[in-house]
């Protein structure tokens, strides 16, 4: 059973099994020892979101184990859940994104909703809870309207009892005016007519978290589909030049608006160090797109990604964050981004830490260490 | 109870509410002033209060940033806002009473397990207010609301500061009445 505790992994040695989360289809050399059992389900079901890339390399590892069966059911069902979500998640994006498009609103996908197009095979791989969008703040009214219209509600969720409800809207606003994203817009969407298996897998997670079902309908599951958008990448980080930049991909003949690869990196980069660097167990499963993404990226792409991550201070940032890939993930970094990262490692002794975003390694954190 | 003062200063009605004429309704129903929220984004806020929900956990994402500030976040922690403290059941009843008699109910009020009858009986005494006239969704939302305040699932707020940074006095419903999102069919649709 899913359980608070089970989410962390706390056992698990730091970074040994960061190759579940690798480029490479192997089980690596540097895999980790059966004694860390315990912590690899936190991990493998903590960092569900890359599950179609983790799971099939651990039944390799430890699937005829007694115990690595049943961790392989638990995870299967819940990847063929999140899979019927994220079926949804595309339909319902195309349906957005034409609405956005009608109503003259510029946006660009963010994160997973980007990434998934930009570095995987087959975008199903990567799975996520939200669909990321950045609008320009002059626009996020009329944002809103679309939304409204395309089905969603504003609501907020109830960790304890992992649900959503609709939002109480001062609270909402209190929280809308400190923040770079707007709360939760929640499409709450019945799935009728699925298979026998999707059915079983399904109601089989039903206790994994974060709950992705309401299924307090006995005979018909909804999926929370819920649209995340952004008016900053951060506080200090606006949207605007992520807009100005953004080329395109076509997804089943509609074309969506990602960030180019420089911002795509930095915002990734970004994120993996400051969600590890202030939580335990927070983000692991992002070197999963950073692996991919890196092996993309051209000269000119490292070249802007340099200019971002000076102009906004992120240098450790990015030190920490990058200097992880080659050896824990087999990951081969560009020249230049190497050469940087000699650079970046020396930090400005005649600056306090904080005033250079320095806070240490957020390597062992990803792994619930210290 | 705090006779010397108000009871409640201000109210905040569900999203699904946010018409000016649920502030109207509000006020008919609980007799209190009203007025515009003069929150940056939408919100039904009248004078006097009873919040829906306890207070929730809102979801923080990404973000500190490039501070060393937190992330963004309000208060979470299940149940009604912070510091607060059960109100006395002779406070509640008052209250329930006060509002019990606007809708013309007796003052014995029914309780405990008779939630549902109960909020089908306000919901009757509402429709027959003009200002909800065709709006079935207002009456659904706030004949729950009032119905969960009559079956004394109330908590009382003490003084604390509001996110405008004024002090104020909120009224907030223990469990169970927030609205739940609409179940959408058709996905096309």
């Amino acid at each position: 059973m899913a359980d608070a505790d089970s989410c962390g992994y706390a056992a698990v040695t730091t970074g040994s099994f960061s190759w579940l989360f690798s480029d490479s289809p192997e089980v690596t050399a540097v895999a980790g020892s059966i004694d860390d059992f315990a912590g690899i389900e936190g991990l493998l079901l903590g960092c569900w979101q890359v599950l179609p890339i983790s799971l099939p390399k651990f039944e390799k590892f430890a699937g005829k184990l007694h115990r690595g069966r049943a961790l392989v059911d638990r995870a299967r069902a819940r990847m063929i859940a999140d899979g019927v979500v994220l079926d949804l998640q595309l339909r319902i994006l195309k349906r957005l994104a034409a609405n956005l498009n009608a109503a003259a609103i510029p946006f660009v996908l963010l994160k997973s909703a980007a990434m998934r197009f930009v570095a995987y095979p087959d975008c199903r791989l990567r799975r996520a809870r939200d669909i990321d969008m950045g609008v320009a703040a002059e626009n996020l009214e009329a944002a809103m309207r679309v939304l409204a219209e395309t089905g969603f509600q504003e609501a907020q969720w109830i960790e304890d009892g992992q649900f959503f409800e609709m939002a109480e809207p001062e609270l909402r606003a209190s929280v809308e005016s400190q923040h770079h994203e707007l709360g939760f817009w929640v499409r709450l969407q019945e799935v009728r007519g699925t298979s026998r298996e999707d059915l079983e897998a399904i109601l089989a997670q039903r206790n994994e978290r974060p709950a992705q079902w309401d299924l307090t309908d006995e005979t018909i599951p909804a999926a929370y589909l819920v649209a995340d958008i952004h008016h900053g990448l951060a506080l200090e980080i606006g949207i605007e030049e992520v807009l100005a930049t953004a080329r395109t991909i076509v997804f089943e003949d509609v074309v969506l608006p990602v960030p180019s690869s420089a911002w795509l990196l930095f915002h990734l980069v970004y994120k993996i160090y400051i969600e590890g660097v202030f939580n335990y167990n927070e983000g692991a499963y992002q070197y999963t797109d950073l692996c991919r993404l890196i092996a993309l990226v051209s000269e000119e792409d490292v070249a802007q990604f340099t200019s971002l991550v000076e102009r906004f201070n992120l240098r450790a940032a990015a030190y920490y964050v990058l200097r992880r890939l080659p050896g824990h993930f087999g990951a081969r970094l560009p020249t230049e981004l190497s050469r940087l990262l000699d650079d970046w490692a020396q930090p400005d002794v005649a600056l306090a830490p904080g005033l250079q975003n320095d806070w240490g390694d957020m390597w062992p954190k990803l792994w619930g260490g210290r | 109870m705090p006779p010397s003062k108000p009871l409640l200063d201000k109210v905040v009605v569900s999203s699904a509410l946010q018409d000016i004429a649920a502030v109207r309704i509000a006020s008919a129903v609980a007799g209190w002033s009203a007025s515009a929220s003069p929150l940056p984004t939408t919100g039904i806020v009248a004078s006097g209060v009873l919040a829906a929900s306890p207070i929730p956990t809102v979801r923080t994402a990404a973000s500190p940033v490039l501070t060393a500030s937190p992330i963004p976040t309000v208060r979470t922690a299940a149940s009604p806002g912070v510091g607060a403290v059960t109100v006395s059941s002779a406070a509640a009843a008052a209250f329930a009473s006060g509002i019990a008699a606007r809708l013309g109910f007796a003052s014995d009020v029914p309780t405990g397990d008779v939630f549902s009858s109960l909020s089908g009986r306000i919901a009757s005494a509402l429709a027959k207010l003009p200002e909800l006239a065709g709006l079935a969704e207002v009456n659904s939302q706030l004949s729950t609301m009032v119905a969960s305040m009559l079956i004394g699932r109330l908590a009382f707020q003490p003084d604390v500061a509001s996110p405008l940074g004024k002090q104020m006095r909120s009224i907030t419903v223990a469990s169970g009445v927030q609205a739940r999102l609409e179940r959408r069919g058709d996905i096309d649709g």
